[in-house]
């Protein structure tokens, strides 16, 4: 009956009780949304990267080298020679070695030059291998293995033929377009990076760096073509043109799926002839498919990975590795790094939590305002349950449970705000900031602050309950 | 005593009524630091009111008619004395067993301001079955509701009209049904038919009595022509000793003397 009246004595106070709801449901959105970026920032990091016991890298910095090389994110360095990547090979503490080549990108999405070892080796989550969802590991030196968002958001398929561009940002004006790729598989989802990334051989990496010449030529930003439009760029590029196509055009074929077959008739419909250069490159295709795959002698690559046989020679290998004067590399404990990341964000974090803390404080204490204001309003009520039995504590605790259904409600609501916009927000923010939500994005947490700020309100809205409750002591029949 | 009245046994009080209200040698006076209102003194020497019994009580504005009806309802608790209800010592029960007393005991309808305006008229007279420790949810209650709105001339389809859109006549009769819902022995009725119309008065007082006719009824009123529906008349009295407002009650049916 108490639960009733409250009900029906807010629904009365609607316009009030209504803006106070909003006040709530912002300052709880917002604390909510703070702490669930938070946890997913951490458990998306913290799941991107398991089993590998030391980056290799040239020195730059720890959290660069972490971030470039697990997270696709930041500008990778300078890279470190084969002979280095050799050595770690070698070494008998190592039992796998992945090597990693970065800095292309196709579509906006990172390209990872790299070897099968990184399908075999490479873990996420607890202990998770990567698996296929299509398609297998690389088979020949132009092979490409997808992610599943690329795979989704560009419709990819096995056998389908991409091109890379060199440098980072989704706007390249340089296109390996001399060597293009055929996706050999395609990853199934794993919420982390790897989910938007392209793997192409090392090789093949440094070949189509190769086809691009020395000169740099710049041409219009197109992270893939249709292979009649390869090969209008090949032409461009082996005349040493430079070729600006509108952004109309682009649009129009940045998002076209590669279509080998369909290769020799849009040549015509592009160039209204026959490009040799389309026969030049299947038969570069060729020639590199022959390749023996595993052989990845490269010059240099970006960063590696490595899993070691015993992981308490973890420290002890990357301390002899940051000690070396020729050729200086920078190894890391990724366990480490992102200690020190989250030794960073920690303070950002906290302070980011108290700010919206404060904010919920302000908008529980504007609701004990709400409450407190309207108790002149309800002497009469008062008086009325008064003397039909109610006892002060009675006006207190009703007092008390019209605050905590507005916060309730205020949390419930805010829940489903945070929840629908996170996932509204789940591409883009994978996107724009390789922030990978996972599927349940509300956790303990959220419903300890669900909780907190109910336990907040009991207590705030004690004053305007204990109003009541002294108006009840004193309430007269008839008191006007 | 300085003011009151020694009500003394009237031919009424045959033995078959049990005494729903006595006072004895009761004090009050409103703390001013409490209360906005004028210092004012009641003192009652004796006054009892049997079972049954039905009393008009009159007096001029401010003579402390509303202060003794707290008294008995016990919101307001004297300086010295005793209240006792239905033979039980009221003033002497804890503030808890006071509100469970009230609600289960006495029914209380004002001049105005009767109902919580935003609860429906079920929800209204579901209230005070809650106060009293009914458990709300049996379905025997709502029919108990229903026969008493009936009895009351108010049309089922008020039942979830919301009290603020009731006319006076309607929130006046749904005040009645609140009141004695819990069958009180003690109903305490105050200027309850200052806003009705002569014909929604008449209407108002004949259903009052008849379903008030098992309780000590205590109705305050200015109205005279309502003295007809009374075999017992109090009046509140004023008179100023040492220049300070004192008041108590005559008994006009009864051996009263004046203070």
């Amino acid at each position: 009956m108490l639960t009733t009246i409250a009900i029906e004595s807010l629904k009365r106070r609607k316009n009030t009780a209504l803006l106070t709801l909003v006040s709530i449901v912002i300052s709880v959105s917002l604390l909510l949304s703070v702490d669930i970026i938070r946890s997913q920032v951490k458990g998306s990091f913290t799941r991107t990267v398991s089993g590998v016991d030391v980056i290799v890298g040239a020195p730059s910095g720890q959290l660069n080298l972490l971030l470039s090389s697990v997270f696709n994110l930041t500008t990778p360095s300078k890279g470190i020679s084969w002979d280095r990547v050799s050595s770690l090979n070698s070494d008998p503490r190592v039992s796998w070695l992945i090597p990693l080549s970065l800095g292309d990108t196709h579509s906006g999405n990172r390209v990872v030059g790299t070897t099968n070892a990184y399908f075999e080796h490479f873990k996420y989550g607890d202990k998770q291998p990567l698996v296929f969802a299509e398609g297998g590991p690389f088979a020949h030196v132009g092979s490409a293995v997808i992610g599943a968002d690329v795979a989704e958001s560009l419709g990819y398929r096995v056998d389908d033929s991409i091109v890379i561009s060199h440098g980072l940002g989704n706007v390249s004006f340089r296109q390996h377009d001399g060597f293009p790729f055929s996706v050999t598989g395609v990853l199934e989802k794993t919420g982390t990076p790897v989910d938007k990334a392209v793997y192409v051989t090392l090789i093949g990496l440094e070949k189509a760096h190769e086809h691009a010449g020395p000169s740099g030529i710049v041409k219009p930003s197109q992270s893939i073509q249709r292979p009649s439009n390869l090969h209008a760029q090949a032409h461009a590029h082996t005349d040493g043109e430079t070729a600006v196509h509108d952004k109309d055009d682009h649009d129009k074929i940045s998002h076209e799926k590669a279509e080998p077959e369909e290769a020799g008739h849009k040549e015509k419909r592009y160039e209204g002839d026959n490009s040799p250069h389309a026969h030049e490159e299947d038969t570069e295709r060729q020639r590199m498919g022959e390749m023996d795959v595993e052989n990845n002698t490269v010059s240099s690559v970006s960063a590696v990975m490595l899993g070691l046989k015993n992981r308490v020679t973890a420290l002890q290998l990357q301390y002899q590795l940051n000690q070396r004067n020729n050729e200086p590399v920078l190894a890391i404990l990724p366990g480490m790094a992102l200690a020190e990341l989250w030794q960073i964000m920690g303070n950002v974090e906290a302070l980011l939590l108290l700010l919206s803390s404060l904010i919920v404080m302000s908008a529980l204490i504007g609701l004990a305002t709400m409450l407190l204001a309207t108790m002149r309003e309800r002497y009469q009520e008062i008086a009325v349950l008064r003397t039909i039995g109610a006892s002060p504590a009675a006006l207190l605790i009703l007092v008390q449970l019209e605050a905590l259904l507005i916060a309730l409600a205020g949390c419930g609501v805010s829940l489903l705000v945070v929840t629908g916009l996170l996932t509204a927000l789940k591409p883009w923010l994978s996107a724009e900031f390789g922030l990978f939500l996972s599927d349940t994005l509300l956790s303990s947490n959220s419903l300890a602050i669900v909780i907190l700020v109910l336990a907040s309100t009991y207590i705030v809205s004690f004053f305007p309950a204990y109003a009541a409750y002294k108006r009840g002591l004193h309430a007269e029949l008839n008191s006007q | 005593m300085k003011a009151g009245v020694s009500a003394t046994e009237s031919a009424k009080t045959n033995g078959s009524y049990n005494i729903a209200i006595a006072i004895d040698n009761v004090s009050f006076s409103h703390n001013a630091a409490h209360s906005e209102r004028a210092r004012l003194f009641i003192e009652i020497e004796q006054w009892h009111l049997y079972r049954g019994e039905h009393v008009f009580l009159s007096g001029p504005s401010g003579s402390g008619k509303s202060t003794f009806l707290n008294l008995l309802s016990g919101t307001l608790t004297p300086d010295s004395g005793t209240i006792s209800l239905l033979e039980q010592p009221f003033s002497a029960l804890s503030n808890k067993q006071r509100d469970r007393f009230r609600a289960n005991n006495i029914g209380v309808v004002f001049q105005q301001f009767n109902l919580i305006p935003y609860l429906s008229v079920k929800q209204n007279v579901k209230a005070a079955l809650y106060f009293a420790g009914a458990n709300i949810k049996d379905k025997a209650l709502d029919e108990r509701i229903l026969k008493l709105l009936n009895d009351l001339q108010l049309s089922n389809q008020l039942l979830n009209a919301k009290a603020d859109t009731l006319s006076v006549g309607q929130q006046q009769r749904v005040a009645i049904a609140r009141a004695l819902i819990n069958t009180p022995d003690i109903l305490i009725v105050d200027e309850p038919t200052s806003a009705l119309d002569a014909k929604a008065r008449d209407s108002f007082m004949d259903v009052l009595k008849k379903l008030a006719k098992n309780s000590a009824l205590v109705f305050v009123s200015h109205d005279p022509y309502l003295k007809k529906y009374f075999s017992r008349h109090m009046s509140m009295h004023q008179f100023t000793p040492n220049h300070q407002k004192v008041a108590g009650v005559s008994d006009a049916s009864r051996d009263a003397s004046p203070c």
